[in-house]
């Protein structure tokens, strides 16, 4: 059985945030037009955040200031998956979207800092025609150095490098998307469904799906401030982003072609060693009076790690072959047929 | 319940005894003193029970043992690997067959006594929902074998314990009680099966290890064998590279390969510095070479944190990142593994 949206909310350790979040999706859910679903993962949280969601789905959450034996009622199609072990926002993410059963899924953040009053705005985006409608924190109520700036260079980091654009309905270039790390984010499922979510991948779907072709939105969203738990991020963030981006851009580029990044290395080296060789030529033939006995080395592991590379390609080329990625299924995942 | 062997399907029994021997060693009398006090402990229990018994490359008389005993014990079946394929395969293929929610393995002696089996059922299955464990390791206690034996285990497990920060001390106690989906989830290969407390400590699954006295030693003798502990500090280096590097290749090859990268720019820019500025001749300098080298060195082993990144993104859609423990849908609750 499928619905119109699935809600995926990762939370670790959110046991203040739970009851006022599962209030306020309660709240929306009983006032919004479209059949959803609400899936909730719990990243191995050390505290009772596992049992706090459970009772408040199932209408075991007692009222508070209520009558007494007064509870809350459940909330209608909810599902709360809980992971072994802490595995991270990605993985949780994924876990959920495994879950899932929505036309269209949106992911939200466990920490209160996201309004669920903002998805409607998202999803009548989507309608328009875009894959992936992101929300925008314009008004970020956060620290200015530890959490205001990483965030900006992080999103111009990613912005630069991966080239995503945000495009009118017209499919026209709008400029740069502002807010990669902003958790609320609408996509259409077949779009995620189409990727493989490991790692700290997350920050990086809109990437990896404009680079499959979609197109994408962005929409002004509502953002408070942390009013109970504490971040779970910090400034080491940046640098993090920037070694993902690396291997991003890498993985994206040569994952299916690998002969094209190690052939050039090769042939790179190849040159180098017939550059050094013929600088030694050069100086046998003059008459220096240099010891020339580094050049035969430096000659040799040139031609040495061009062969190497050479090698290594060939191999992930044979990795590439017996790999079950196969570029075409993203393309038929993502295919418009009319 | 009626059952053909083959057959793989819902978990009709609590525990699944699992007696696997291997090699020249094994003796149908200790095997079969091991079945009887292990079934006989289970039963007292009061928990159902299946018996399955390995036999990987034991000698002949043994399968005709493992026969007679799948003929007269009820709930008990036999299989034999043609030749001795190892305890990793053995184990995974073991738990594919096994019909009970949680699995207990022994070898074919006493190692230790039934007072394991009744702790190891009391902590798989007292308590309801999260407080059970989900995998219980044996620390032998009172050790019967000789000291130079003890001494190797020791640092082997210390070392193991320094490296991965998962706190077992005995990891190579052959007996191990835990819930079926432990394994299940692993993919078990090599000499892995010493590790496999610490790799479902990691998935997040709760590992308890309990103290039981240690009753008799029969493998074969490995003291001082060379060979033996490089191929032990083989295991714990992969080991260490899977758990912490599994889903990240480029970070492990990349931070190597930047460090040698960054030594090698660095006696290069020298290089060029006193062959520029202080007119000096370079080819008498042969730490020009080690420069090259390292610059050369930094980009090949960064380049196979690259393939290592390839493999992972092409194959990774069968390496979950994350484990499901429980489903709950409002009001129903799934967990499979409840007792």
């Amino acid at each position: 059985m499928s619905v119109d949206v699935s809600i995926i909310i990762p939370l670790y350790n959110e046991v203040e945030c739970a009851p006022h979040l599962i209030d306020e999706l309660r709240a929306f859910v009983a006032s919004f037009d479209r059949t959803t679903e609400v899936i909730l993962v719990d990243d191995g949280s050390d505290d009772d955040t596992f049992g706090v969601a459970m009772r408040e789905i199932t209408g075991q959450a007692i009222v508070p200031d209520g009558k007494p034996g007064q509870v809350k009622d459940p909330l209608p199609g909810a599902k709360l998956v809980r992971l072994r072990g802490n595995a991270g926002q990605t993985a949780a993410m994924a876990a959920g979207l495994s879950k899932a059963t929505g036309d269209v899924i949106v992911f939200m953040d466990g920490d209160l800092q996201n309004d669920p009053r903002d998805i409607p705005k998202l999803l009548a985006k989507l309608d328009e025609g875009y894959h992936l409608v992101s929300g925008w924190r314009r008004d970020r109520k956060d620290r200015a150095l530890t959490r205001k700036f990483p965030s900006w260079a992080a999103n111009l980091l990613i912005g630069v490098f991966t080239g995503v654009r945000v495009r009118d309905s017209a499919g026209k270039p709008q400029g740069w998307l502002h807010d990669f790390g902003c958790t609320l984010k609408a996509y259409r499922a077949s779009e995620l469904r189409a990727l493989n979510l490991y790692s700290d991948m997350h920050r990086f779907l809109p990437a990896l799906t404009h680079r499959a072709g979609a197109s994408i939105a962005e929409v002004v969203v509502n953002h408070r401030s942390r009013a109970y738990g504490r971040s779970k991020y910090g400034l080491s963030r940046v640098l993090k982003v920037a070694a993902d981006l690396v291997v991003l851009k890498l993985i994206t580029e040569f994952a299916g072609r690998p002969m094209h990044y190690f052939g050039p290395l090769a042939l790179t080296f190849i040159l180098l060693s017939g550059f050094t060789g013929a600088v030694w030529g050069w100086n046998l033939t003059t008459d220096v009076h240099d010891p020339t006995f580094i050049f035969p080395a430096i000659v040799t592991l040139f031609f040495v790690s061009s062969l190497y590379f050479l090698f290594l390609g060939l191999l992930s080329e044979l990795i590439q072959r017996v790999g079950r990625y196969d570029p075409a299924d993203q393309a038929r995942a993502t295919l418009e047929t009319i | 319940m009626q059952m053909s062997a083959s057959t793989v399907g819902a978990p009709v029994f609590d525990f699944t005894l699992v007696l696997l021997a291997s090699g020249i060693g094994p003796e149908a009398k200790l095997a079969e003193e091991v079945v009887t006090t292990y079934t006989q402990a289970l039963t007292d229990i009061g928990v159902t029970w299946e018996v399955l018994l390995v036999d990987d490359g034991a000698p002949r008389e043994f399968f005709a043992w493992v026969k007679s005993m799948s003929e007269s014990m009820p709930n008990t079946r036999g299989i034999r690997f043609r030749r001795q394929f190892g305890e990793s395969i053995a184990i995974a293929t073991a738990v594919g067959m096994a019909r009970g929610k949680n699995i207990i393995t022994t070898t074919w002696y006493q190692q230790v006594g039934s007072d394991a089996v009744r702790q190891a059922v009391r902590l798989l299955c007292e308590g309801a929902g999260r407080g059970n464990w989900d995998y219980v390791a044996v620390r032998r206690e009172g050790r019967v074998d000789s000291w130079p034996a003890r001494l190797q285990s020791w640092a082997f497990n210390a070392f193991t314990r320094w490296l991965t920060g998962v706190e077992i001390h005995d990891l190579n106690a052959s007996f191990r009680a835990f819930r079926r989906e432990v394994v299940a989830e692993l993919s078990l290969h090599g000499d892995l099966f010493r590790f496999i407390p610490v790799f479902a400590s990691q998935k997040g699954f709760r590992v308890k290890e309990i103290s039981v006295q240690h009753h008799k030693e029969r493998g074969p003798s490995t003291i001082l064998n060379l060979g033996l502990y490089v191929r032990r500090f083989l295991d714990i280096l992969s080991l260490f590279f899977l758990l912490k590097f599994t889903k990240k290749p480029l970070r492990f090859f990349g931070l190597v390969g930047s460090i040698f990268f960054v030594a090698g720019l660095g006696i290069s820019v020298w290089m060029t510095w006193a062959k520029l500025v202080r007119s000096e001749g370079l080819a008498d300098k042969p730490v020009l070479v080690l420069g090259v080298f390292l610059l050369v060195l930094g980009i090949i082993v960064a380049s196979i944190g690259l393939i290592g990144e390839i493999i992972i993104f092409l194959q990774g859609n069968q390496l979950k990142d994350y484990s499901i423990d429980t489903v709950v849908v409002s009001g129903r609750t799934d967990r499979p593994e409840t007792m």
